[in-house]
């Protein structure tokens, strides 16, 4: 279970770093997620995957090994909260991004801008 | 307690900035303000470390590996004043230097959220901790950015935004590695395992020390003239 979790942790990586890669802002954004996703799935299978064993103590002077650690599923889950915010954060970003330059090429974003002189900031 | 002050004063200003009716002169008053009070709490444990030493609180009263741990020793304890130094400085310059139409988006409510994640990140003795307060810092200095979202704070913002996503992972990778090998966060532990020289250990620190790298180089990746540096300078101007 621990290899295949492995081998699932890295090829989320691999196409996370490729579609992050590329030049497009939407495909970025799903490579954030899936990079965010696989480093999840890392520390799941780096900290021991257990079957059927809650990290609960259900019956009093239970032992270490009849439960499983609680922390890497805690750390999971606060990961899981922030990369969400950081994905909502990246999408709004995309959003306004296509608003001002009409593209989700990544290297037209400043270019596009100077030809756009609706968009130009106004100065105090 | 005193120790979580340059922690929960920021929060309490950027809460406020929220809160308060949106009137330019008012929000200058309470932010600057809570510069000055964040400052004050800072020199108070930098006092305090340095006349009785190591200060630790365990939030909640949870022991060191079940709950948060806020440490200060003499050095994280003159950081967190340099940070409060910086922010009083910058809350003052911004009066100035900031086009009020940002300051009623946010700028400032976003500072101090900025300030709060340095002061976190300087003060935590937890390094899944640490993680968290680097988001948070992440997360207002991507806001302050694109404030108002002029084309140039977007180009910015997406090359500073990338490369921290990927020095995020790599943190959070290096963090459940680190925390397989030590089974712990707490700092002071894991640099004892680190004494005793783990392999893993050491591969698991030099990755956040990548992360934390990469973070900075960040700045260098981009291009003259397009840097966030740039879209920085152009709220300041």
């Amino acid at each position: 279970m621990e290899l295949l979790l492995a081998v699932v942790a890295g090829v989320l990586y691999a196409a996370g770093l490729y579609l992050m890669m590329r030049r497009r802002l939407a495909q970025l954004i799903i490579g954030l997620g899936l990079l965010s996703n696989g480093s999840n799935i890392l520390i799941l299978s780096a900290a021991g995957v257990t079957r059927a064993r809650p990290p609960i103590i259900t019956t009093p002077g239970m032992t270490a090994d009849q439960f499983a650690d609680p922390v890497p599923q805690s750390l999971i889950l606060t990961a899981i909260v922030i990369g969400f915010g950081v994905l909502a954060f990246a999408l709004v970003l995309a959003h306004r991004v296509h608003q001002s330059s009409g593209s989700d090429d990544i290297d037209t974003i400043g270019t596009e801008a100077a030809t756009t002189p609706a968009q130009t900031p106004e100065r105090a | 307690m005193f120790l979580a002050l340059p922690i929960v004063v920021p929060l309490g200003t950027a809460i406020a900035l929220h809160l308060l009716p949106q009137r330019t002169r008012l929000l200058r008053v309470v932010a600057f303000l809570g510069a000055v009070l964040s400052l004050a709490a800072a020199v108070a444990i930098l006092v305090r470390t340095l006349s009785t030493g190591i200060q630790v609180l365990h939030v909640g009263s949870w022991p060191a590996p079940f709950g948060i741990t806020l440490v200060a020793d003499l050095f994280s304890a003159l950081l967190v004043v340099m940070a409060a130094v910086v922010g009083v400085a910058v809350t003052g310059s911004s009066f100035a230097g900031v086009d009020p139409r940002r300051e009623g988006l946010g700028y400032h409510p976003l500072i101090h959220v900025l300030l709060m994640g340095v002061s976190g990140a300087f003060l935590t003795g937890d390094i899944f901790n640490l993680y968290v307060w680097f988001e948070v810092m992440l997360i207002a200095s991507f806001g302050l950015i694109v404030l108002a979202g002029n084309p140039l704070q977007l180009d910015g913002a997406v090359k500073y935004g990338v490369l921290n996503f990927v020095a995020t992972a790599l943190f959070l990778m290096a963090l459940g590695l680190l925390y397989v090998v030590t089974s712990a966060f707490t700092l002071a532990k894991c640099i004892r395992d680190r004494q005793e020289e783990t392999a893993i250990v050491s591969d698991g620190t030099d990755l956040r020390c990548w992360a934390v790298h990469g973070r900075q180089s960040a700045w260098l990746f981009t291009p003259t003239g397009r840097t966030p540096y740039g879209a920085g300078q152009e709220i300041v101007l």
